[in-house]
């Protein structure tokens, strides 16, 4: 490796990157028609816009909540929080709802819930379809061995347990609806891609409960338990829900 | 004069093409599009293995596919991100891409990416280094890199030879191939002061596989390279005094920002017949079937 190239774009870097530029780039820079400190500015300027419209992108409901130019400075903030670190940009907005946790705007933990369930979409789009468990494999589990069972599920699914209610306003997002006014709402939404599409699906706190369990690969038995019985018959008709929904595609 | 069978490095030329951008996968497949390949960004699915792939194997089976990366980093001291390369070379051969291209740059340091195409000084240190690197991706990728000429909008003081010099003695020394982007010579040809035509009579033709095309923004005291526009007529006259003297090789027009139609999109495209008579000949015998307007993605009868 070249030592010389080395700190060379070790400079650059710096130069484009840090808030504030170097203070004489032309001590490096020289030989083009355009003025350094103006050429210079172009690479400034290209890191944050491109990073800007990454996170734009992917997060366009939470931008439309906070408002356009509120969102230009989140934006910003993070992106000088968290500096890109992938070879591509595919990911980088996984780390924008939990850096949302850490600032000081108000409602950050409303705006976080809307944040996951935006890149939760994002994961899903990009993840591969499995076929759906077989009820046929079900219909063969004994039933000395549902307690055991542990459930495979799809790779596109996420389950997002939550205190408000950030699936409405998504869809009034979607929509392009006046968002609802701020509400608590216990529970929990799960995404999954399957052959029809993206799919929402709303959980009451017992399913979010138990479908975390689930994804999480606790066994049947352990992710009922505490399940009060009169739920059960609500959590077997979710289940059969799930089924159709392919959130499951294997048993193991 | 290249012989023919030295041309491209062997390459088909692909005729006309366009890159692929995600607003366009339907249009692309419900319709009949008469450009003759797709170039993709690679870095678009190389970590995906839901929607955007599944688009491209049903587009990749009907429509010659190339791809272009921007996150190869050839110039950067950073170690090479052989992850990356292996990632590269699964979805060449999954989709059957003619061959595989990236940016004489680099994006980032270890661990740190800026995710823009940075310039380098133009030193035999450097030329050293990215022929040092170009061989492992060679190497590994089994096949000759495709590497495009940058727009840049700083140099270097310590750079000792033009682009120019450094793109031909990089060709030299790996047996690259060269993807020629003639709107980024002419953007760096307005922002560095050099005259253009300095910079096509040293590139070894030879090697050229491929052209880009791409509209930029004017701002008076210099231009960027923003791909967000159609292709002004200076641009279009660079490409036809460069195509010949490759014996004609695939063009391919980059639209990247305020993407239009995919209509929009390829009838620009087609308006390289307008520089190049002799590729209209090629493309009247190529695509014989009528144009059929495809109404849902905007098209008017």
């Amino acid at each position: 490796m070249s030592a010389v190239l080395a700190r060379r774009q070790r400079w650059l870097y710096a130069a484009i990157v840090d808030t504030n530029g170097p203070r004489d780039p032309t001590k490096v820079l020289g030989g083009a028609a355009v003025p350094a400190a103006l050429g210079l500015s172009i690479y400034r300027h290209a890191y944050r816009a491109r990073l800007r419209d990454c996170v734009a992108d992917d997060f366009s409901a939470v931008a439309q909540v906070v408002g356009e130019q509120a969102f230009t400075n989140l934006a910003d903030s993070f992106v000088a929080a968290c500096p890109p670190m992938d070879a591509t940009l595919n990911a980088y907005g996984r780390f924008f709802p939990p850096w949302l946790l850490t600032t000081r705007i108000p409602a950050r933990v409303r705006l976080a819930e809307l944040a996951r369930l935006e890149w939760a979409l994002v994961e899903a789009i990009h993840a591969a379809i499995a076929p759906s468990l077989n009820a046929a494999a079900l219909a063969g589990v004994a039933p000395q061995a549902w307690a055991t069972i542990r459930l495979v599920v799809a790779p596109s699914l996420r389950v997002l347990p939550g205190r408000y209610h950030t699936n409405a306003v998504y869809e009034a997002f979607r929509l392009s609806k006046p968002l609802p006014s701020p509400q608590r709402k216990n529970g929990g939404v799960a995404v999954i891609r399957n052959a029809e599409g993206l799919m929402r699906v709303e959980l009451n706190v017992d399913e979010t409960k138990v479908l975390s369990r689930l994804s999480n690969g606790f066994p049947l038995g352990e992710a009922l338990e505490g399940l009060p019985a009169a739920r059960l018959t609500m959590i077997r008709q979710a289940f059969a829900r799930w089924l159709i929904q392919g959130f499951f595609t294997a048993l193991r | 004069m290249i012989a023919p069978s030295k041309q491209r490095m062997g390459q088909p030329n692909l005729g006309i093409g366009v890159g692929l951008r995600g607003q366009h996968y339907r249009a692309i497949l419900d319709g009949q599009p008469q450009i003759g390949f797709l170039e993709i960004i690679s870095d678009n699915y190389m970590e995906s293995a839901g929607r955007p792939l599944e688009f491209l194997d049903r587009i990749a089976a009907q429509h010659a596919v190339v791809m272009h990366g921007v996150s190869l980093s050839i110039g950067s001291t950073a170690p090479l991100n052989r992850t990356y390369v292996r990632n590269l070379k699964t979805l060449r051969d999954r989709i059957k891409a003619r061959w595989v291209s990236d940016h004489l740059c680099w994006t980032g340091l270890a661990g740190r990416n800026t995710h823009d195409l940075l310039p380098l000084p133009y030193t035999k240190e450097t030329l050293r280094h990215v022929c040092e690197r170009i061989r492992k991706v060679q190497d590994m990728l089994e096949a000759p890199l495709i590497i495009e000429n940058p727009s840049t909008y700083i140099g270097f003081a310590e750079s000792t030879m033009s682009e120019w010099d450094f793109i031909a003695a990089m060709c030299d020394r790996t047996g690259c191939g060269l993807l020629l982007d003639v709107n980024n010579i002419f953007v760096s040809a307005r922002n560095h002061g050099f005259d253009s035509t300095d910079y096509l009579a040293a590139i070894p033709w030879e090697r050229v596989v491929q052209f880009h095309v791409a509209g930029h923004s004017d701002e008076g005291t210099h231009v960027v390279d923003t791909h967000d526009g159609p292709v002004i007529d200076p641009v279009w006259e660079l490409l036809a005094q460069a195509w010949p003297r490759a014996g004609g090789a695939s063009i391919l027009l980059e639209w990247d920002a305020k993407i239009p139609s995919f209509i929009e999109v390829e009838q620009e495209a087609l308006r390289a017949r307008d520089y190049l008579p002799q590729l209209a000949t090629h493309l009247a015998s190529a695509h014989h079937s009528p144009r059929r307007i495809n109404k849902r993605v905007g098209g008017a009868a």
